[in-house]
């Protein structure tokens, strides 16, 4: 009778953890820059829904907000509001570098027609906006996508 | 033909100003401010205002290139990774930023 009492509580109690264990994954994001020869490029990092419409940023690479204009589909979704990348931004990477993040992201995004995108811009070059545009799918993870200014190429894996 | 039209306008203001000062009649205060502030610099800003009535001195205007703060006038810089816990946007399940490696 004990052990029955002992086997149903930790039923219940895995029950209760298990799904919010389920909510997010680890997922790492690697972005190559190609050799475009200017300065350190600006990345802003951001995911639509299935409308289309900006659900948050992911990453923003480069500091300075008055270059965030620069990133114009990002800055059309949010209106270059610095508080939308406010713990989530880093320095701007340098031609032919490339960029590593490592974050857990929510389960929700995957496989529900959310996009991730990346803008581009460097200093007296043109801007790039949406230069990479990717679904976020189960069967996207580890497929490298090309970008065709200052991106050679971008995958996430899981 | 637009720079004649502004002057002329000034003239007048100036004469009327002027005329009105020697009547010993006191001006209303924008008047008088307009009549004061005539110069130059004044002039010189007008002719910069395009059709949208937006300055075409740049928005970068104040701006130090070489201020990595950015400056009041340029708006204050976003938080930098790891000093505030992530936008509430439900992206990230744990609520923690990235971990980041640039080489």
């Amino acid at each position: 009778m004990q052990i029955k009492t002992l086997l149903s509580a930790l039923a219940m109690t895995t029950a209760m953890t298990l799904p919010g264990l389920a909510f997010a994954r680890p997922v790492t994001l690697t972005t190559n820059l190609a050799n475009y020869g200017g300065n350190g490029a600006y990345l802003a990092i951001y995911v639509t829904d299935s409308s289309g419409a900006y659900a948050g940023s992911l990453w923003m690479a480069g500091g300075r907000t008055k270059y965030y204009r620069h990133l114009t589909d990002w800055t059309k979704y949010t209106g270059g509001n610095p508080a939308e990348v406010a713990g989530i931004t880093g320095a701007s990477v340098g031609s032919g570098q490339s960029l590593s993040l490592s974050l857990d992201l929510a389960d929700k995004l995957f496989d529900a027609g959310y996009t991730l995108h990346i803008d581009a811009a460097a200093e007296d070059m043109r801007e790039s906006p949406s230069e990479i545009t990717v679904p976020l799918t189960a069967a996207n993870s580890g497929k490298a996508v090309k970008g065709r200014r200052y991106i050679s190429d971008f995958s996430y894996s899981f | 033909m637009k720079p004649t039209l502004i002057l002329s306008l000034l003239t007048l203001a100036l004469g009327g100003g002027y005329a009105a000062h020697a009547a010993g009649l006191e001006l209303p205060a924008a008047l008088h401010n307009a009549v004061a502030s005539s110069s130059d610099a004044t002039e010189t800003q007008l002719l910069r205002v395009d059709s949208d009535g937006h300055s075409e001195s740049g928005d970068d205007e104040g701006c130090d290139e070489d201020d990595d703060e950015g400056g009041a006038a340029c708006g204050a810089p976003p938080a930098p990774t790891g000093s505030v816990t992530p936008p509430a946007n439900g992206l990230f399940g744990d609520g923690k930023a990235p971990i980041v490696k640039s080489n």
